[in-house]
């Protein structure tokens, strides 16, 4: 009985355990903010570091969390899914995907609860999303060499590196804190954030 | 009467007042509680003491091997042991049923849970106040308190929650009920909540034997009653319940003595509550309108990973499952195609469904939540989040570009911010780390470019 | 002291499976159940060098017992003479002894809801008289005594004709049943019936590395803040409270 457990789920015990999970990622992401575009973009203005801090700490706490029950021998590693690793789709991926992100203001995830609460400039990104992902459908047998290149397999901080995984858990959270410490020290001198955001709202009701 | 007309908050009292406040008795406890109380602290007591000796595997146990042998050679044996923990166990469920069923009409309505174990806002505060001043970090007065202070509240809430569970797993051993794997659980589950009890339970004690200011407190679970003087000053708010109760009783012996017909209203001050009723600090969490502060937000996504990677074996995410949903609509329009095609055909073979796939579902589960969050909050509207320079047109026209460039950028690499950076950085992916560093490398720099539109 | 422990032929063992009958109806054991049961090896090998043959299972009676410890209530104990037994009265069912086991000796009695596993026949060792198996075993193929009494058969089965337990280099608890037979049968039944690893059941590991520590780390902190508490208490004297 270690976990995971999906592989022991029935069809309706399977779509009740992923709606909840899911529940509680669109909860905690609209309680963060990341239903406003504003916000998260915000981030990219120095004005407002909520998408590290949250995205950090999130990571904190799981790597953390994940790292304790493999280690009680509760959770079998072997049967976790550890994204692959693709440097060069993923360097150019990550790219993209951070101008689609400044431009339409969401990323995947987030635009789901935005639209959930109504924004309905989220409808459009989710749209835009669709679009993109049939575009690399269709365009991928095109590219298929540079799809693939830079493929490491599921490799892991700790085996890149060479190092123990505690020690590498133990650097990103210093890094982490390190990055929290600066975005409180930078988040100071910038609260025109409350101001210009406001207006946004104020703007809204005269459309 | 020491006071002419009753103060709203608590106020100094003179040393006159204080000295009649003193003499005086208020009823505190009923005397079935009483009983029930130090019945409750018998079956603890013995319980525990059993209970510890009971376990003897040097995994689990805590009590030393002396204590085990004493306790075994007073009951002559491990087994009279056990069968003492069990009859004793099934003595104190009956005697609560008994009580539950006899006494609900009295003692289990809603009104007087509220009244007895609800937390108010005033009781939060309590608690901070409380804890600071034993620290010794804060000589701010405790805000007032109900017939219940915030610490026997939240030490009730908890008995109130675990009594029942320490009595079913305790059954569920003794009768074997439900199975072995339901006996391995309900062992731990035994333990651990008699554990969390015991350890208010110390808390219980110390302030109700040791802790001089509580002793009227204690002394009240003996006789009864306690001195005004104590009521006024730790139980502010139910001392003002109590003396508005005798002050209508005394206006209604008057006017039954002068022979008035007819009742005049009291006045406004003796109807008016003491304060109006204040949400719990988890309702008002639940409701703010201001997002929650980025740590408690980020633990809260944390540990929905943590659960996520636990129970699924793999993290959150959402193109994947935006992926599914494409693929299952292609199919059904071009079905030979998506299967042909090299790269639709990883998600779809037929006669087996894209859409059954843990993402697919988690995405609706995620707009269910932001939709539950957004109302709880009164944030749901229909509004559209841009900069204050552009126009709506020119926003969608950005987020369906922004949507296009996700998409795809997504897609090429293997996932996006929740499904690659987020669940591949709490397992450490390499390629998660070269992704984050990317988009956020992107963002930074094509801020500049889009300042125009979002500031 | 002693050190029970038993010898099993398996070169006259001839699979009659009427150690198995005898020890059911000696000890109640419930249709389906068995506390020690006649398993076949084999055949491996090629013409014409097969092997095959019986192996009996049943508890080891292991020197250093894995179940003992899986056992929250202290049910399962060693007895001075080595054995492993089972004290029903302080059984509660949970099964942790079954998935302690690595030789899959024990089990659930769905009759008296309690676990139940050989126990070298102690009622009847008390008595004076050779365990029911033992006695029934129509080849005379199953031997008991003590190991620490150089006269009994046993020990010179044990020590003399090298007689083997069922280890492994992974699993070596010191088991107190041994094997006698033709080196390749031996062989083949024991590596065919190789005990796995124990294993502490889900629930017990969370016990006794999550929720035992947290419950004791709880207990601790609230007594420190007490004692702390109190101290201030002792400190300030009582006056300072009465304000």
């Amino acid at each position: 009985m270690t976990a995971p457990f999906a592989g022991s789920f029935s069809i309706p015990v399977f779509i009740f355990v992923s709606l909840l999970l899911g529940f509680f990622f669109g909860f905690f992401l609209d309680r963060a903010g990341f239903s406003s575009a504003m916000k998260l973009t915000a981030q990219f203005y120095f004005r407002d570091f909520a998408v590290l801090k949250v995205m950090f700490t999130a990571i904190i706490v799981a790597m953390v969390g994940i790292g304790y029950l493999a280690s009680l021998g509760w959770l079998d590693m072997g049967q976790v899914f550890v994204p692959a690793t693709l440097l060069w789709p993923q360097l150019v991926g990550g790219l993209l995907l951070g101008a689609g992100f400044i431009v339409g203001g969401y990323c995947p995830g987030t635009s789901v609860v935005a639209a959930a609460t109504g924004k309905l400039d989220a409808l459009f990104f989710i749209v835009g999303i669709f679009a993109g992902i049939f575009l690399f459908g269709v365009t991928v047998p095109g590219f298929e060499g540079f799809n693939a290149s830079g493929s490491l397999g599921a490799l892991t901080l700790p085996q890149w590196l060479n190092l123990n995984t505690g020690i590498v858990i133990f650097a990103v959270v210093v890094v982490a804190v390190g990055a929290f410490w600066a975005a409180e020290m930078s988040e100071g001198p910038w609260k025109t954030f409350a101001r210009t955001y406001g207006r946004t709202v104020e703007g809204d009701k005269q459309l | 009467m020491p006071f002419e007309t009753l103060p709203i908050e608590p106020v100094i009292l003179s040393a006159e007042q204080a000295e009649v406040m003193a003499q005086r008795q208020l009823k505190k406890h009923h005397v079935a509680i009483i009983l029930l109380h130090w019945f409750n602290a018998t079956v603890w007591l013995l319980e525990l003491a059993t209970g510890g000796a009971l376990i003897s595997s040097v995994f689990y146990r805590f009590a030393p091997g002396w204590y085990l042998e004493m306790l075994t050679s007073m009951f002559g044996s491990r087994a009279n042991l056990l069968r003492f923990h069990i009859v004793l166990g099934v003595v104190w469920t009956t005697v609560f049923f008994v009580y539950g069923i006899f006494g609900h009409r009295t003692y289990l309505k809603m009104e007087i849970l509220q009244r007895e174990v609800g937390l108010d806002a005033d009781d939060w505060r309590w608690l901070r106040v409380r804890l600071l001043r034993i620290l010794g970090k804060s000589r701010e007065h405790l805000p007032p308190q109900g017939i219940y202070n915030a610490g026997q509240k939240l030490f009730a809430v908890m008995i109130y929650i675990m009594i029942p569970v320490i009595m079913l797993t305790g059954m569920t051993m003794a009768f074997h009920w439900f199975g072995p794997a339901a006996i391995r659980w309900a062992i731990v589950v035994h333990f651990a909540a008699v554990g969390m009890v015991v350890s208010g339970l110390m808390v219980h004690v110390y302030m109700g034997a040791v802790f001089p200011e509580e002793k009227p407190a204690f002394f009240s679970m003996i006789t009864g009653t306690v001195n005004e003087l104590f009521a006024y000053r730790h139980h502010f708010k139910w001392w003002r319940e109590v003396k508005m109760q005798e002050k209508q009783w005394e206006q209604a012996w008057e006017r039954e003595q002068s022979g008035e017909p007819a009742a005049p209203s009291p006045p406004a001050e003796l109807t008016a509550p003491p304060s109006p009723p204040q949400p719990s600090a988890l309702m008002r969490a639940l409701r703010a309108r201001d997002y929650w502060p980025p740590y408690i937000a980020g633990a809260g996504l944390g540990l929905t990973l943590l659960a996520t990677f636990f129970v699924m074996g793999q993290g959150l995410g959402a193109s994947g499952g935006f992926t599914r949903y494409l693929v299952a609509i292609l199919s059904l329009f071009a079905p030979g195609y998506t299967a042909a095609s090299a790269y639709w055909s990883n998600y779809y073979q037929p006669g087996h469904s894209p859409l059954l796939d843990f993402l697919v579902f988690e995405i609706i589960g995620a707009a269910i939540g932001g939709l539950v969050s957004g109302w709880l909050s009164g944030r749901l509207k229909f509004t559209v989040d841009k900069g204050p320079r552009i126009s709506r047109r020119t926003r969608y026209l950005l987020a369906t570009g922004g949507g296009v460039l996700t998409g795809f950028g997504a897609r090429l690499a293997r996932g996006c911010t929740s499904g690659l950076a987020l669940s591949g950085g709490a397992v450490l992916s390499a390629g998660a780390f070269v992704f984050m560093l990317a988009v956020f490398a992107a963002g930074f720099m094509g801020a500049y470019f889009m300042r125009r539109y979002w500031l | 002291m002693a050190r029970y422990a038993m010898v099993i032929d398996l070169q006259k063992c001839v699979g009659c499976q009427a150690c198995t009958v005898a020890c059911n109806s000696e000890w109640e054991v419930p249709v389906g159940y068995a506390r020690t049961h006649v398993h076949y090896a084999g055949p491996a090998g090629v013409i014409p060098h097969l092997v095959a043959g019986p192996y009996v299972a049943q508890c080891n009676h292991c020197s250093h017992p894995t179940c003992v410890r899986a056992c929250p209530t202290g049910a399962t104990y060693q007895t001075d003479q080595g054995s492993v037994v089972v004290n029903r009265d302080l059984c509660i069912g949970c099964g942790f002894c079954v998935e302690a086991c690595p030789y899959g000796a024990r089990f659930l009695d769905p009759v008296r809801n309690k676990v139940d596993k050989c126990d070298f026949c102690a009622a009847r060792v008390e008595k004076g008289l050779q365990p029911a198996c033992v006695i029934t075993c129509t080849a005379h193929a199953k031997f008991f005594g003590d190991l620490e009494d150089a006269s009994s058969s046993v020990s010179q089965m044990v020590y003399e004709k090298g007689a083997r337990r069922n280890e492994t280099p992974a699993v070596h608890i010191g088991p107190n049943v041994y094997y006698l037979g033709r080196k390749a049968n031996v062989d083949l039944a024991l590596a065919s019936f190789a005990p796995r690893p124990p294993r502490l059941a889900a629930p017990g590991r969370f016990w006794r590395d999550a929720v035992k520590p947290l419950v004791l780390a709880a207990i601790g902190a609230t007594f420190l803040g007490q004692a702390i508490a109190f101290f201030n208490q002792l400190v300030k004297g009582e006056g300072q409270f009465d304000d």
